[in-house]
């Protein structure tokens, strides 16, 4: 079941079909039409997932109903509200299907199973948290240093070309600036 | 200015709800069956006061969903007219305060035997409350992503006030908010509202 999807997103684990038959029977495909939430704010994020296809946005709602993006998931990437998924608390925040999407989910049984079944993953955790961190602090240091014109340059660098088949006002929240502000630089450049 | 719902915000909130339904079922059933005072209401009687204020919408709206015509674009927001703005914002609870004092309709009095009740009984109404939570929230998810009609029906207290469904599910849910505030100081043994 997607052998090669889920060892790519995995890396560096070495994961072998025999040796790992527990972890690739774990998981379950799951679809979502655009629009549709995988998990509502206020409620207890359920599973862990690894993006087949699709975009999905992580976003929070400000007191008077504005959302703010924190992130994206897409094709092979890890998705779900993390700290709701292991602290088994309600979601601060809504996780949105951008596109029709396709993932594999692993409930929170399964996932700490996996901990206890094969003590590599104890590596895999390390690192992906490591990377997890790093990557939060470098977006936090690029809201506060970087300047708009800025901002929006090195996103574009590294930003995947399906994200760009989303609505511009999520990815302008993201950068902290105004859809109309994003609109006119994706415009200087194309 | 009329104001402004948004079927997002409304979702979280009835989330919200669920949670603090869920930890109050999980009290002991003498505390939701004891009234603070001997005029105010239980926590049941409260939970099942909700459900019937739900259930005075419940046909009305349903009627109107089944008449969707199809999935049209997600609408992030949608714009109360003036009488229910008005009466809408006056009616959770702000600052910890009911700031609007209501006289409730005898039609919507619980008509509980508190004496009498089993554990049976008692997790019915819980559960029809859970049930009424869930029902609005997924008349939210149908608004927020299926064209619906917007025409207004009477309220629950006549042609006086005239609602469509988004108002309604508003005015239902700041109910709500406004009970489960009262909910909360009736399992804290306070005064109710």
């Amino acid at each position: 079941m997607h052998e090669e999807i889920l060892k790519n997103a995995f890396r560096p684990l070495s994961l072998d079909r025999e040796k790992h038959a527990r972890f690739f029977q774990c998981w379950e495909e799951r679809e979502f039409p655009k629009g549709s939430y995988l998990t509502e704010a206020g409620r207890t994020e359920q599973f862990f997932y690894v993006v087949l296809q699709g975009v999905q946005a992580i976003y929070i709602l400000t007191r008077e109903g504005e959302k703010k993006v924190i992130g994206f998931s897409y094709d092979g990437s890890f998705s779900g509200v993390y700290d709701s998924f292991l602290k088994e608390k309600p979601s601060a925040y809504f996780l949105e299907a951008m596109t029709p999407s396709r993932l594999l989910a692993m409930n929170k049984v399964q996932y700490d199973q996996l901990f206890e079944l094969y003590p590599e993953f104890d590596r895999w955790g390390r690192l992906v948290h490591q990377e997890l961190l790093i990557g939060r602090v470098q977006r936090e240091i690029e809201l506060i240093t970087l300047s708009a014109k800025e901002r929006f340059q090195v996103f574009m660098d590294r930003c995947p070309e399906q994200l760009l088949q989303i609505p511009q006002k999520y990815l302008a929240s993201y950068l902290n600036m105004t859809p109309e502000t994003f609109s006119r630089m994706r415009a200087s450049i194309s | 200015m009329g104001l402004v719902l948004r079927p997002e915000q409304q979702i979280q909130r009835i989330n919200r709800l669920l949670q603090q339904l869920e930890d109050t079922a999980a009290r002991d059933a003498e505390v939701l069956k004891s009234r603070a005072k001997k005029d105010s209401w239980s926590p049941l009687e409260i939970m099942k006061h909700m459900s019937v204020a739900h259930q005075a919408y419940q046909e009305k709206i349903r009627t109107q969903l089944s008449m969707k015509t199809g999935l049209g674009a997600l609408k992030s927001e949608f714009r109360a007219a003036g009488i229910p703005s008005f009466l809408i914002r006056r009616f959770p609870p702000i600052e910890g305060k009911i700031k609007l004092k209501m006289k409730t309709m005898k039609q919507f009095e619980p008509q509980l035997h508190l004496s009498e009740m089993n554990e049976t009984e008692l997790r019915e109404v819980v559960q029809e409350l859970k049930d009424c939570l869930e029902e609005l929230k997924s008349w939210v998810h149908t608004y927020r992503t299926e064209t619906i009609s917007l025409s207004k029906f009477n309220s629950a207290i006549g042609a006086v006030v005239r609602f469509n469904i988004p108002e309604a599910c508003e005015f239902i849910l700041c109910h709500n908010e406004r009970h489960f505030f009262q909910l909360d100081r009736a399992m804290n043994k306070k005064e109710g509202t």
